[in-house]
């Protein structure tokens, strides 16, 4: 199969605005006061051109192949790198269809994949290689606007395609009829040159061009395992999935440091914090530690001198891992017997960690008190806590001025997302009221969640304030009838 | 059939020989480069290109109000912690903000004096407008050696691998301010301030850059050339500088950077607007001890002042 396909996307559009009417009733430009209008209106183009084609080829069933390949040109990249080249294959071997399988009627399925792929992306903003002036930079000299124009970025013609590689191996097994079944996929995905925005000295006064200069990779696994069974009238059936995914950056320009870094060997955006060892008891210990900023007091955050020069700086920022959760899970189990059925899903993400600060976490910040943990137990002389610091307010410099581990929650959770227990009233009973099928069911929505998470939903929040609305717990009662 | 394939073949090689510039797509509300620097419609572009920087950063518009806040004369909730002394590597704010902001304002500087020459113009206009952006560039490195001391020096537009320089000393960059000041007083005509700059602007500058650098007589020979020129003097009424009516024309305003709405505005920023700052947030607010020195016209302090205590103006 072959193909050529091409396209353009032209967006055109004119405003015009008139603020002042003689009348609210006027629907229309013309009766509108001339003083304050204005006009605009600009023309945004891309194109894309590209030619493709797929083999597919199928032996008995035993042997699969396929091989695609797809050149495509952009308008958005100079006309040196304008075209892109994007070829893949994939192959699979059912060895349960060979002849020195067929014996083993125990086995229902193997079947072994892999492939290996390339794909581009342009996606950088539609005019990113052209050297121009840009306009609209007026001043209003003396009582009347007049127009400018400033060149205001460097450009790279030698801009090319970001690409993208994936590696996929995968086996599918199954047996005695689906007893038990599995599915396993090892993958690698590399991304390389990637449109990107590098550092360059401020004093150059204009914007950095967009580059391919970064490349980062994901490897991981998923797996996939199934468990039916049947005894007489009960049937029930369990699946359970698992994945795993680690993300590295492999190349940047220069690396960027927060509250999160990103850096070559670690994973994009990983959290770089101070660590926080416990809660300062005394002023003598204060006077024995290493300098903390901000001039702490008796019941203020403690941190570690990670190289200990006897200062607590940005110098002592380590990597917290997190900020990527390990697994991500999930399951269902099945339960059939006579006319019951059970259906349970559940979820569970481990892991991942949140950096929770301000509203919600830090007290008295707009006005929003603690919270009721935090306020019973917090560090007074009387009760010398080394968990909970004595009452501050949001922006108190000893708990908040330093990014701490004090601020990062484990968000790990697993939840059982729905329950559902549903009768079907026995077809004899049914058609004696004349109804096809009668089902009686009731359902619970996110019944349980364990997890150590403090705040709210850790499924709905990621990192920054706590205060997000959760997912909602609840209950249906239903009845499904067919006639 | 054969007349399908031949009727697919033929588009096809229709469609791949017809427009190879069906890619070639560039910009509609942009000039280019190429075309750029041609008559002197394109030298007053660039030129008001360059004062745009002044509008628009708030290291040169109305954001300087703010600096105040980092005195003891005032307190801004914006510098409240650089004001203390807290500023690291990551402080960003100001820190960094007025060293890009003046580098965009010379960047500009630069690529105007780099390619005015190629402009087909009257001498003396092309001087003037020389001299109006040697002004402005003096400004930046002016204002970069007053927060920064020593700074990466350039004359001319520079590469990414010509602009990582080591930062030349604070007496070098002055000197070049001063030479930038002096070749602008020359060019610039001797008029009154109507927004473009003039030679009392730049003789205005370099009394203050001599001041700040402790160059005293050089600095009062300065200043007295301005006020014998007799062009600018001390307005009759005090509170006009700062009223928009009365800052029109006013005989005491040597430079500014101006505002015009609805297309050349201030930011628009509920944060930046000055009609709100003194009333928004603790954005910026004087210190009682500030208030108390000033004296209104007859020399008492404001609370025994009787204009002031009728409620008048000082």
């Amino acid at each position: 199969m072959g193909g050529y396909s091409q396209e353009k996307n032209s967006f055109r559009y004119l405003d015009g605005k008139k603020i002042s009417f003689p009348s609210d009733a006027f629907t229309e430009l013309k009766p509108g006061s001339s003083e304050g209008q204005s006009v605009t209106g600009n023309l945004e183009e891309w194109a894309m051109r590209s030619w493709f084609g797929r083999i597919n080829y199928d032996y008995h069933g035993k042997y699969l192949l396929e091989a695609n390949l797809r050149y495509d040109g952009t308008s958005r990249i100079y006309k040196d790198n304008r075209l892109g080249a994007f070829p893949s294959f994939s192959g699979g071997w059912r060895i349960s269809q060979e002849n020195f399988m067929k014996d083993y009627n125990w086995l229902d399925n193997l079947k072994l994949r892999a492939s290996w792929g390339k794909l581009g992306n342009q996606n950088i903003g539609l005019y990113p290689y052209q050297d121009v002036y840009d306009t609209s930079y007026n001043y209003s000299y003396d009582n009347s606007v007049e127009q400018g124009v400033a060149l205001t970025r460097l450009t790279d013609k030698n801009l090319k395609w970001e690409t993208t590689k994936v590696i996929d191996i995968g086996v599918d097994a199954s047996f005695k009829r689906g007893l038990f079944s599995v599915a396993f996929d090892w993958y690698n995905k590399t991304t390389d040159d990637i449109l990107y925005q590098i550092e360059i000295p401020a004093s150059i006064g204009l914007a950095p061009p967009t580059t391919n200069y970064a490349k980062m990779r994901n490897k991981g696994f998923e797996i996939e395992l199934g468990h039916l069974y049947k005894i007489k009238e009960f049937t029930y059936s369990v699946n359970f999935n698992l994945s795993r995914n680690r993300n590295e950056v492999l190349r940047i320009s220069s690396p960027t440091y927060g509250t999160t870094t990103i850096q070559e060997g670690l994973p994009w955006k990983s959290y770089y914090l101070v660590e926080w060892t416990g809660i300062f008891q005394s002023e003598e210990e204060i006077n024995n530690a290493p300098r903390h900023p901000y001039g702490p007091q008796p019941g203020d955050l403690k941190f570690k001198d990670q190289n200990n020069d006897n200062v607590i700086d940005e110098k002592d920022c380590v990597v917290v891992d997190g900020a990527h959760p390990k697994f991500y899970y999930g399951g269902s189990v099945n339960l059939q017997w006579k006319n019951f059925d059970l259906n349970a899903f559940f979820q569970g993400v481990q892991g991942q960690k949140f950096f929770v600060n301000e509203y919600g976490a830090d007290p008295f910040i707009q006005g929003i008190a603690p919270t009721k943990d935090f306020w019973k137990n917090s560090w007074t002389p009387e009760n010398q806590s080394n968990t909970y610091p004595a009452m501050y307010a949001h922006g108190y410099g000893p708990v908040t001025g330093t990014p701490s581990t004090y601020h990062l929650q484990n968000a790990s959770y697993c939840r059982l997302k729905n329950l559902t227990i549903g009768y079907t009233v026995p077809r004899a009973l049914c058609s004696k009221i004349g109804m096809k099928n009668i089902r009686v069911y009731f359902s619970g929505d996110n019944l349980a969640t364990i997890t150590k998470y403090p705040y709210a939903d850790p499924e709905r929040t990621g990192s920054g304030m706590f205060v997000s609305y959760p997912q909602l717990r609840s209950f249906t009662f239903g009845l499904n009838v067919q006639y | 059939m054969r007349k399908i394939i031949y009727l697919s073949i033929i588009t096809c090689l229709l469609t791949i020989l017809s427009c190879s510039d069906f890619l070639e797509l560039n910009p509609n509300d942009q000039l280019f480069r190429e075309n750029f620097w041609q008559t002197e419609k394109d030298a007053q572009l660039a030129l008001t290109g360059v004062y745009n920087q002044l509008r628009n950063a708030p290291s040169y518009n109305h954001g300087r109000i703010l600096w105040d806040g980092l005195s003891d004369a005032a307190y801004s909730r914006l510098y409240n912690t650089i004001a203390r002394g807290v500023i690291e590597s990551t402080t960003g704010s100001i820190v960094s903000g007025i060293y890009s902001e003046s580098y965009v304002l010379i960047g500009r500087c630069n690529n105007f004096l780099a390619n005015i020459d190629r402009v087909e113009i009257d001498v003396d206009e092309k001087n003037k407008y020389k001299g109006e952006v040697l002004f402005l560039r003096a400004l930046a490195y002016f204002t970069l050696t007053e927060f920064y001391g020593g700074v990466p020096l350039y004359t001319a537009p520079v590469t990414m691998e010509e602009a990582k320089v080591k930062q030349s000393a604070k007496e070098q960059v002055i000197q070049q301010v001063l030479t930038d000041l002096d070749q602008a007083i020359s060019y610039l005509p001797d008029t009154a301030y109507r927004g473009h700059a003039v030679k009392g602007s730049a003789l205005a500058l370099k009394a203050q850059v001599l001041m700040h650098n402790e160059q005293w007589p050089e600095a009062a020979k300065t200043a007295t050339l301005i006020i014998e020129k007799g062009i600018f003097r001390l307005s009759d009424n005090y509170p006009d500088l700062f009223l928009s009516e009365g800052q029109i024309n006013n005989p005491e305003i040597l430079f500014s950077v101006r505002f015009l709405n609805p297309d050349a505005p201030c930011n628009t920023s509920i944060d930046q607007n000055p009609d709100l700052i003194a009333a928004h947030d603790l954005t910026i607010e004087p210190i009682q001890e500030y208030i108390d020195i000033f004296e209104c016209i007859d020399g008492l302090p404001w609370n025994e002042s009787p204009p002031l205590q009728s409620g008048g103006y000082v």
